[in-house]
C-alpha cells in the first residue's frame, strides 16, 4: 500500500486525539474548568464541576465533603482511626514488596527472609517497616477503641459502627497473629504453637478447629501455607470489606461525633453553633491529613532505620522448645488467663466472652448520655476492664508464675539461646582461651570486659548461695578455640549436693555482628596446673 | 495548628524522608554485606552445636577423624584432594552438604570401614535422617570453616582438658564395670573376671598393647581395637575376628573408662 493512502487514517487519529485532549477531564474537571480555578474565576458551568467532582468521582466520593468544626481538634480524636488506616496502607505497600521475596514453605521461608535482609536492597527496611507498622496498627486500633469508649461515641445511631469496629479489631489481631508465623523462626513457631493450642480445647469440634487452623496435628508445611494465605488474601480482603462499611458509616452516614460537651453540655449557643460549622474536606482536611501522613511516614522510616529491628531468631525447630515460649504480645492476656485455670474455660470461653462483650457493648450500655459525669459506672467498669487486661498481659509473660531454677536463670542471663547475653557482649578477642574457676581465678589477670562478666557471675552465685539457693556452689567457665574465629564457651555450675551440674555451651563467632574489621591475634591465659574437682564432676 | 505551619512541616517531613531514603540507599551495600557475614557466622555457630551432637563420635571432636571410623575433615587432604579423589564435579560445599544429606551406602575409599554395610547414614530428613535442610546448611558452613586450620594458615590455642586420668583407680573400676556390662567377657578372657575364649586373652593386654603395632601407643591401640576390631588382627585370630564382629556401642566416656581398665591389666 502506498503510504499516502494512510494519510486520512492518520488525520482521523489526529482529530480523535485533539478531541480527547479538548474534553480531557479528571473527576469532571476539564481543561477550561482547571483554567478557571487557577485564574480564580467562577465555575464555567452550572452545577459547579467543582462540586460534581466530589459527588461523581469515586475516589473523592469516598471522603465526606466536610467535617464539623467541633469534631476536628487533634486532641479530640488524636486521628487514631486515620493512623490505623495509614498503617494499614503501609502494610499493604510493604507487604506486596515482601510477597515478591517470601516463599511459604518450611524449607524456604526462613531462608527467604535471610535472603531478603542480606541480598535485597532496602529489603531489611521494608521488613522492619512491615513489622513495626503492624504493631503500631494494633496499638492504634486499641487506643481508637478506648477513645471511642471514653467519649461515648458508640451510642445511638453509631452503635453498629462500633460493632464493625470490633470486627476490625478481631481482623487486625488475626492479621497480626497470622503474620507472626511467617518468618518461621523459633519465636514465630512457638508463639503460634502456644496461640493455636487453645483451639484444641474447644468442646466437640476442638480437634477439627485445630486441624483446620494448623492443617495437621502440628504446625508444618500445611499450617504455614494456611497462615500465609490467611495473611495475604483472606484477612486483608475481610479487612477492606469491613473497613468500607465502618468508614462509610463514620464518614457518610453520621459524621465523626461531636465532643460530648458540645452535644449535651451547657455551653453557650454561639460556641455550639461554631462547632457545627463546616470545614471543607478539600483543602482543609485533606492537607492536614497529607501533612500527618508525611510526618508519620518520616517518623516510621527514621525509627526503622535507626532504632527498630524486626526480630529474627534461629530457624524454627519443632524438636526444641525454647526456655520462654510466649504468645505474641497482643495475645499475652490469653496466656495469662490460661495460667489461672482450666484450658477450656480460660482459653476458649473467657476470650470469646470478652469479644462478645465488646461487640454487645453499645446494646448493653443503654444510658443515652455522653458526658463523663453522667456515666460513672460505665467508665469505672471500662477502667477496670483495661486494668484487668493489663494485668492478664503481665501474667502472660514469663515473669509471672514460672518457676525457674537459679542456675537456669543465670545461664539464661549469661548465655541465652536467643538474643544477646552477657557473654555475647564481650569483644571476641577479650574471650581469652582458658579455664576459670569460681572464687579461684583472679579477675585482675583478665581483660576488663571478661573480668567484669566473671566478677558479676561470682557475685550472682555468691548471692544465691547466701540466700540458700545454691549451697556450696562451684562454677567453671571454659573458653576454647574451636576453629578460626570460633570459640566455644562452656559454663558449668553445680552444687556439692547434686551429682549433675548445669551446663550451657555457647558458640561465638568473631563476626556474629557482621563486623569484619577486627583482626587481632588472640591471647592465652595461663592454665591452672591443677585439674581437680569441678572438671571431673560428671555433667548431664 | 495553623494550616501553613502544618503544610511546611509536612513538606519538611517529605524532604527528610527523601534524605533518609537516600542515606539508607547509600549505606545499603555495606549493610547487606554485614548482614550476610553475620548470617554466615550464625550458621557456623549453629553448625558447631550440631557437629557436637551428631558428628563428633565418628569424625572426632576437632574433625581429626576417628581411626577408620570416620575420615578427618580438619586436614589439608580433605580441602585440597578430596574432590578429585572421588571425582566430584561441583564445589566442596556442595560435596559436603550432599554427603551429609545422602550419607554413604558404601565406602568410597578402601581405607575406611564399611564392608558392605552403610558407612555414613543419610542425615537429611528427606531420606530418613534427623536433620532439616537449614541444619545441613549450618553443618556444611561449620565443616568448611576448618579450611584455615586444615591448610595450616592458623594454629589454634588448645586448652588441654583431660576428660579422665587413665591411671585413676576410680576410672579403672568403672572401666571394669563397663567391661562386664558391655559383654566383653563373652569373647575375651581376663584372669579372675571372665573366661571367654573366642577372642585373644586380655589378662596382660596393658603390657602388650604398646608392642602390637608400630607407631601406635598402648592407649591409641586399645581405642582403635575397640572402635574398629578388624583394624589389626592378633596372630591366630584373623578368621575369628572377621566372623565375630563386636557390635557393642560405647559412649565416649565409657570408651575412656574401658581403655583405662584394659591399660591397667599387666
Amino acid at each position: 500500500m502506498r503510504s499516502w493512502k494512510l494519510l486520512p487514517l492518520f488525520l482521523s487519529h489526529l482529530h480523535d486525539g485533539w478531541y480527547a485532549l479538548k474534553h480531557l477531564s479528571f473527576a469532571g474537571i476539564n481543561f477550561q474548568e482547571l483554567r478557571a480555578i487557577l485564574q480564580d474565576e467562577p465555575p464555567t458551568r452550572h452545577p459547579s464541576p467543582r462540586l460534581l467532582a466530589h459527588v461523581l468521582s469515586f475516589l473523592l466520593h469516598m471522603r465526606p465533603r466536610y467535617y464539623l468544626k467541633g469534631s476536628t481538634p487533634f486532641t479530640y480524636t488524636f486521628r487514631l482511626g486515620y493512623f490505623t488506616v495509614f498503617f494499614f496502607f503501609l502494610e499493604i505497600v510493604t507487604g506486596l514488596f515482601l510477597m515478591v521475596y517470601y516463599v511459604p514453605t518450611p524449607e524456604k521461608a526462613y531462608l527467604s527472609i535471610q535472603h531478603l535482609t542480606s541480598s535485597v536492597p532496602l529489603g531489611a527496611l521494608m521488613r522492619d517497616i512491615h513489622r513495626f507498622a503492624a504493631e503500631a496498627m494494633i496499638v492504634c486500633v486499641l487506643l481508637h477503641m478506648v477513645r471511642t469508649f471514653v467519649t461515648a461515641s458508640y451510642k445511638g445511631v453509631r452503635r453498629l459502627t462500633w460493632v464493625t469496629g470490633v470486627a476490625l479489631l478481631v481482623i487486625t489481631l488475626g492479621l497480626g497473629f497470622s503474620g507472626y508465623l511467617l518468618p518461621w523462626d523459633q519465636l514465630a513457631y512457638w508463639a503460634i504453637t502456644i496461640g493455636t493450642s487453645m483451639a484444641e480445647a474447644v468442646p466437640l469440634i476442638g480437634r477439627e478447629v485445630n486441624l483446620i487452623l494448623r492443617g495437621a496435628p502440628e504446625i508444618g508445611e500445611a499450617g504455614l501455607l494456611r497462615f500465609y494465605l490467611a495473611h495475604v488474601v483472606l484477612l486483608p480482603f475481610l479487612a477492606i470489606l469491613v473497613l468500607g462499611v465502618h468508614y462509610y458509616r463514620v464518614a457518610r452516614l453520621h459524621n465523626i461525633s461531636l465532643p460530648p460537651p458540645l452535644e449535651e453540655g451547657d455551653l453557650p449557643a454561639p460556641i455550639r453553633e461554631e462547632a457545627r460549622q463546616r470545614v471543607p474536606f478539600i483543602p482543609d482536611v485533606l492537607f492536614h491529613e497529607m501533612a500527618l501522613a508525611s510526618i508519620a511516614l518520616c517518623s516510621v522510616i527514621a525509627i526503622c532505620l535507626f532504632v527498630y529491628d524486626a526480630p529474627l531468631e534461629h530457624h524454627a525447630d519443632p524438636q526444641h522448645t525454647p526456655l520462654h515460649t510466649e504468645a505474641p504480645w497482643f495475645f499475652l492476656w490469653v496466656q495469662g488467663l490460661l495460667k489461672l485455670g482450666d484450658k477450656q474455660l480460660m482459653g476458649v470461653w473467657v476470650p470469646i466472652g470478652i469479644f462478645l462483650l465488646l461487640f454487645a457493648l453499645p446494646y448493653l450500655d443503654r444510658n443515652p448520655r455522653r458526658l463523663v459525669r453522667h456515666r460513672p459506672l460505665a467508665l469505672l467498669l471500662g477502667t477496670l476492664f483495661i486494668l484487668a487486661m493489663g494485668v492478664f498481659t503481665y501474667m502472660g509473660t514469663h515473669y509471672y508464675g514460672i518457676e525457674m531454677p537459679t542456675v537456669v536463670r543465670i545461664g539464661q542471663d549469661w548465655a541465652p539461646e536467643e538474643g544477646v547475653g552477657i557473654l555475647h557482649t564481650i569483644p571476641y578477642d577479650d574471650l581469652v582461651v582458658g579455664a576459670y574457676f569460681f572464687n579461684r581465678t583472679d579477675p585482675g589477670t583478665l581483660p576488663p570486659t571478661l573480668a567484669r562478666a566473671w566478677t558479676a557471675l561470682e557475685e550472682r552465685i555468691n548471692a544465691a548461695a547466701a540466700r540458700g539457693d545454691l549451697p556450696d556452689a562451684w562454677a567453671v567457665l571454659l573458653i576454647e578455640e574451636r576453629q578460626r574465629d570460633l570459640k566455644r564457651i562452656t559454663l558449668r555450675i553445680g552444687t556439692s549436693g547434686e551429682d549433675s551440674a548445669y551446663e550451657r555451651v555457647l558458640y561465638i563467632h568473631r563476626w556474629r555482628n557482621g563486623d569484619t574489621s577486627s583482626f587481632a591475634s588472640p591471647a592465652v591465659s595461663p592454665i591452672p596446673s591443677s585439674w581437680d574437682s569441678p572438671l571431673s564432676t560428671p555433667s548431664h | 495548628m495553623h494550616r501553613t505551619v502544618e503544610l511546611r512541616l509536612g513538606l519538611l517531613a517529605v524532604i527528610i524522608t527523601l534524605g533518609l531514603l537516600l542515606y539508607a540507599a547509600s549505606v545499603e551495600e555495606e549493610r547487606m554485606a554485614r548482614e550476610a557475614t553475620a548470617q554466615q557466622a550464625c550458621a557456623v555457630e549453629v553448625g558447631a552445636g550440631l557437629y557436637d551432637q551428631h558428628c563428633r563420635t565418628c569424625h572426632g571432636a576437632d574433625g581429626q577423624g576417628v581411626g577408620q571410623l570416620g575420615p578427618a575433615l580438619n586436614e589439608r587432604h580433605f580441602f585440597t584432594q578430596r574432590l578429585q579423589e572421588v571425582g566430584w564435579a561441583g564445589t566442596l560445599e556442595e560435596y559436603v552438604s550432599a554427603t551429609i544429606a545422602l550419607g554413604r551406602v558404601v565406602a568410597t575409599r578402601p581405607l575406611y570401614a564399611g564392608d558392605g554395610v552403610v558407612v555414613m547414614p543419610a542425615w537429611s530428613q528427606a531420606f530418613g535422617g534427623a536433620l532439616r535442610p537449614d541444619q545441613i546448611r549450618a553443618l556444611t558452613a561449620f565443616v568448611l570453616n576448618w579450611r584455615a586450620t586444615a591448610l595450616g594458615e592458623v594454629t589454634l590455642l588448645t586448652l588441654e582438658i583431660p576428660r579422665v586420668r587413665l591411671d585413676d583407680p576410680q576410672i579403672i573400676a568403672q572401666g571394669q564395670e563397663v567391661f562386664v556390662t558391655a559383654g566383653c567377657g563373652r569373647c575375651h578372657t581376663v584372669a579372675g573376671l571372665s573366661d571367654g575364649a573366642i577372642g585373644p586373652d586380655l589378662s596382660r593386654v596393658g603390657a602388650l598393647a604398646a608392642t602390637r603395632k608400630a607407631d601406635t601407643n598402648a592407649d591409641q591401640y586399645l581405642r582403635e581395637s575397640i572402635l574398629i576390631p578388624n583394624a589389626y588382627f592378633v596372630q591366630g585370630f584373623e578368621e575369628i575376628a572377621r566372623e565375630n564382629m563386636c557390635g557393642g556401642i560405647l559412649s565416649e566416656e565409657q570408651l575412656d573408662m574401658l581403655t583405662a581398665f584394659l591399660l591397667s591389666l599387666h
